[in-house]
């Protein structure tokens, strides 16, 4: 059973429905590390905000989206967006195979979701932003819905107070090719739910690059499937926890079909006393031969209360394949310190530079020039 | 320019460095040789200001301003600024930082400590193009990560290269030619000699004499067991070339 089913129908905010989720505890193994039951909040609202969605004109075309308002239509670049009607993401979950935790369904359930769905219409591509602000400390739940996309990248970018339930979905068929970049940009207190479920084509490519900027708590539940041969997924994440504030992925990637190519990279800067969790899964099928697969997770401890775990994992059911994975937890090396030191660069500097460093392969990954000076920019 | 009297100094503990009496002129070029183990490359980190390294005994001073002034409270990035340059014998590899933002960072750190104007991305750009040629370096080394994938040679002219653009007025070369073939060896030189003037000084740390046959050294020193033990002109790093270190060794056991 899927969480869209169950949601269907747009419900008035229910509060004893809300009182009656039961939230996974520490003894469930993908939820080991991250105890909702001290960092989640019961108490929820839904969001009250009336302001319109805005479009900006820049060097990027931007929607701006206050809370969960929004209706008809928008178009930006070659991009449009539709708020979207429940059969539509009804006929897509019946083709899809997507599993969402039992608690976030239900939250959805219990409160008004603003479903999206994301259109190309144009054969010529440009980039777009969309972002997302929430002013008040407000739940806001988002559906977001890719289809009939050709060759496509959004930057999704999330902003302001309370909390986001954001489910992204969508099918990539043959050849063509979606970028997407989610960028965490809460405030401190910010609680962040993403779930995202891709399925791939034939000669599809699909490309996610993950940035967890501010918030307390962020959880991302991400998956691929590869359902065809030569289909490319990059999965790369970056994250930078900081106070006290948690941050936690797992993740789920499915070869299919053989001869194709899935590349995962997530690295964690984790400063303060807070704490990055990478869980992380391969799942070759039998008959998924030549399939090449690379998960790589890399962290840095900037203070010695930051605390990382991970957990790379591959399960290979099919011969002749090339997998890779890999995981490194570390500090600041005197070494690399002391070469900025000696050519005149203070400690200070130094570090951050370093710290940049490391998490600039990240945002390498992302294929979009505009997007990713965007990215920089945002940083 | 430089005054080491009487240092002694350890490495967690062990004593490297038992004494050292070492004076260096604005001008003067200097060869510090010895065996290896002998506390060669400890001498220049001690001068440099690394962290690892404990002065315990003695003083390290340097001209500031026109005085002589202990360096020994000065961390390595003030030393840096004063204009005191270490290069590596063994360069270090800098992931996601580019060559050309690590030089521009430390070239605009010493402008802004010196009362300079910096220098936008553009205009340093130019200038490190123009010293370029010669190192032999190719423009496409700016944008590569520093050091990161550069083999033996190109590392040692990534070294000379930040040495050039920041111009320091004391220049420690830490084994600058070991792992270098006769070409890049020769380049390097060129790069080292380029620096040579009136003003600035150079401290070439060395196990071979190969490296002096392209720079010449005014003065040569032996450092055996954390001292130096012989000085003399280039006709000594001559006679080390052919005789070896043993005749000076078995002199003082």
């Amino acid at each position: 059973m899927s969480f869209l089913t169950e949601t269907l129908e747009f419900k008035e905010f229910n509060q004893t429905q809300l009182k009656e989720i039961e939230l996974p505890t520490i003894k469930e193994e993908s939820w080991k590390y991250t105890n909702l039951a001290r960092l989640y909040p019961h108490a929820f609202s839904v969001s009250s905000e009336s302001k319109s969605p805005k479009k900006i004109q820049g060097d990027i075309e931007t929607l701006k989206i206050y809370g969960s308002k929004f209706e008809g239509e928008f178009q930006l670049g070659s991009l449009v967006l539709r708020a979207s009607f429940e059969d539509e993401i009804s006929r897509f979950n019946e083709r899809s195979h997507y599993f969402s935790e039992e608690f976030l369904s239900k939250l959805i359930n219990a409160a008004p979701t603003l479903f999206i769905s994301l259109e190309q219409t144009d054969k010529k591509s440009a980039p777009a932003l969309v972002e997302f602000y929430n002013a008040k400390e407000e739940q806001v739940n988002i559906v977001l819905l890719s289809q009939q996309i050709t060759d496509q990248a959004v930057m999704f970018k999330f902003s302001g107070k309370g909390q986001y339930h954001v489910h992204a979905l969508g099918n990539i068929e043959q050849n063509k090719s979606f970028e997407h970049v989610f960028l965490q940009d809460m405030d401190e207190a910010g609680i962040f739910f993403l779930e995202s479920h891709y399925e791939l084509g034939r000669d599809a490519r699909y490309s996610q690059v993950v940035v967890q900027k501010g918030g307390a708590l962020t959880r991302l539940n991400i998956s691929a499937k590869l359902n065809g041969e030569n289909a490319e997924a990059d999965m790369h994440g970056l994250y930078t926890p900081k106070g006290k504030s948690h941050f936690d992925v797992s993740s789920y990637i499915e070869h299919a079909a053989p001869h194709n190519y899935s590349r995962q990279v997530y690295k964690g800067i984790i400063d303060d006393q807070s704490k990055g969790i990478f869980a992380g899964k391969v799942k070759v099928n039998k008959g998924s031969l030549l399939i090449a697969a690379e998960q790589l997770n890399k962290n840095l401890l900037l203070t010695p209360k930051a605390q990382a775990f991970s957990r790379p994992q591959m399960e290979i059911d099919a011969d002749d394949v090339k997998c890779a994975h890999g995981s490194t937890t570390g500090q600041l090396s005197e070494k690399e310190l002391f070469y900025f030191e000696s050519r005149g660069i203070r400690r200070d500097k130094a570090r951050a530079m370093l710290a940049q460093g490391f998490a600039m392969d990240v945002i390498l990954k992302t294929k979009n020039e505009t997007i990713r000076n965007l990215l920089i920019e945002n940083l | 320019m430089l005054k080491v009297s009487d240092v002694h100094a350890n490495v967690e503990d062990n004593q490297i460095i038992k004494g050292i009496n070492f004076e260096v002129k604005p001008g003067e070029v200097h060869a510090i040789m010895g065996p290896n183990g002998s506390g060669k490359s400890t001498f220049s980190k001690i001068i440099s200001g690394h962290p690892d390294y404990e002065v315990t005994q003695g003083s390290v001073e340097f001209e500031i301003n026109g005085k002589m002034t202990d360096i020994a409270e000065l961390e390595a990035s003030d030393r840096a600024r004063e204009g005191i340059f270490l290069g590596f014998q063994y360069p270090v590899e800098i992931p996601g930082v580019t060559n050309i933002t690590f030089m521009h960072e430390a070239f605009n750190a010493l402008c802004e400590h010196q009362g300079a104007d910096i220098m936008n991305e553009k205009d340093f750009r130019e200038y490190v193009k123009s010293k370029l040629p010669i190192l032999e370096m190719n423009e496409n080394f700016l944008d590569r990560a520093v050091n990161e994938g550069f083999s033996g040679g190109e590392k040692k002219k990534n070294e000379i290269l930040q040495m050039l653009l920041l111009n320091p007025r004391l220049a420690l070369l830490d084994e600058t030619d070991s792992g270098l073939d006769i070409d890049a060896l020769k380049t390097v030189a060129k790069g080292v000699n380029t620096l040579r003037s009136k003003y600035n000084a150079i401290v070439l740390v060395t196990h071979y004499q190969r490296l002096l046959d392209y720079i010449q050294p005014d003065f040569v020193h032996v450092l055996y067991k954390g001292r130096i033990i012989k000085s003399g002109d280039k006709s000594l790093a001559l006679e080390l070339e052919e005789k070896g270190y043993d005749w000076l060794i078995e002199g003082i056991e």
